[in-house]
């Protein structure tokens, strides 16, 4: 690869890094890191006057994160292929590919049931986890 | 990232017309976000100002945590897809000239330090807003060159 291209990975990154941050302090202002809270931000709270999301709020919400999931997640995963382990990081593309999906989805689970607010944070911290995994793999084959 | 692997991606009879079109659209988007913030968010430090913390002389309310983290949240993504696809584009009808990886790499910092120096406005000091204007301006000029050579080099070949 050209040392044009590797530079330009690593700017990648650091705009994901920052839309990652961005990311964690909306979800931290707008909802909270608590189980209590995501149910409360999501299903509503009388004593705490906050009022339940609707259907098509959440659609709202869903409709331009699935597109940017989508591409953020092909675009990261694909560097993954021209580093020397990309046959053994496939299963940390598809990971993110689930836990992205569980992220965007779970809200719509909650109206199912309230336990399901779980899997917003699972889904959530998750997604993070395994971002940094693929940034870590691609700094190492920078090195390479 | 398809393109990167054409050879002759200049006179490739599908993906010319394509990278054409592309810079033509990003031409038009980096034109009508000058027209946008302009009247919304504001492009110089002044107007800048009166957004994030608010005018009582003007009358305008600061803007809320929540709307301030959105539009910086929307602002990343949009900009890192431009500067990354403008940039792997120079950097490849340029036959990665120096010229062009130093345009690219000022294109990249600035972007980084515009959008960086927002948040530490808000959240830190209001100083940092003449940092995001330079950067700003900076990005938007360097994505500007780019686009534009890159344009007459494909319509030259």
């Amino acid at each position: 690869m050209h040392r044009a291209y590797r530079v330009l990975i690593i700017y990648f990154m650091l705009f994901s890094l920052l839309l990652l941050l961005s990311g964690a302090m909306i979800f931290e202002h707008k909802i909270g890191f608590g189980i209590a809270e995501v149910q409360s931000y999501y299903l509503g709270d009388a004593e705490r006057f906050i009022a339940p999301k609707s259907f098509n709020g959440m659609l709202k919400t869903l409709l331009p994160h699935l597109f940017v999931f989508g591409l953020l997640w092909f675009v990261a995963s694909h560097f993954l292929r021209f580093t020397a382990h990309y046959k053994r990081a496939v299963w940390i593309a598809l990971s993110l590919f689930w836990l992205l999906a569980i992220e965007a989805l779970s809200p719509f689970f909650m109206l199912v049931h309230e336990a399901f607010a779980f899997l917003k944070l699972f889904g959530f911290f998750g997604s993070y986890v395994a971002f940094l995994a693929i940034f870590y793999l691609l700094l190492c084959a920078q090195k390479e | 990232m398809r393109f990167t692997l054409i050879k002759d991606i200049k006179n490739d009879s599908l993906m010319s017309p394509l990278i054409k079109g592309f810079l033509i659209f990003a031409l038009l988007y980096l034109i009508a976000d000058l027209f946008v913030k302009q009247h919304g968010f504001g492009l110089f430090s002044h107007a800048i100002n009166a957004t994030l913390f608010g005018d009582e002389e003007l009358y305008i309310d600061a803007i809320s945590e929540a709307s301030f983290l959105e539009f910086w949240h929307t602002e990343i993504f949009m900009s890192m897809m431009l500067v990354f696809t403008l940039g792997t584009i120079s950097i490849r009808l340029s036959e990665a000239s120096r010229v062009s990886i130093l345009l690219v790499n000022t294109l990249f910092i600035a972007a980084f330090a515009a959008l960086a120096s927002l948040a530490l406005a808000f959240y830190l000091d209001p100083v940092f807003v003449e940092l995001y204007v330079a950067g700003y301006f900076v990005w938007h000029l360097c994505a500007l060159i780019l686009l534009l050579h890159s344009l007459v080099s494909i319509y030259r070949a």
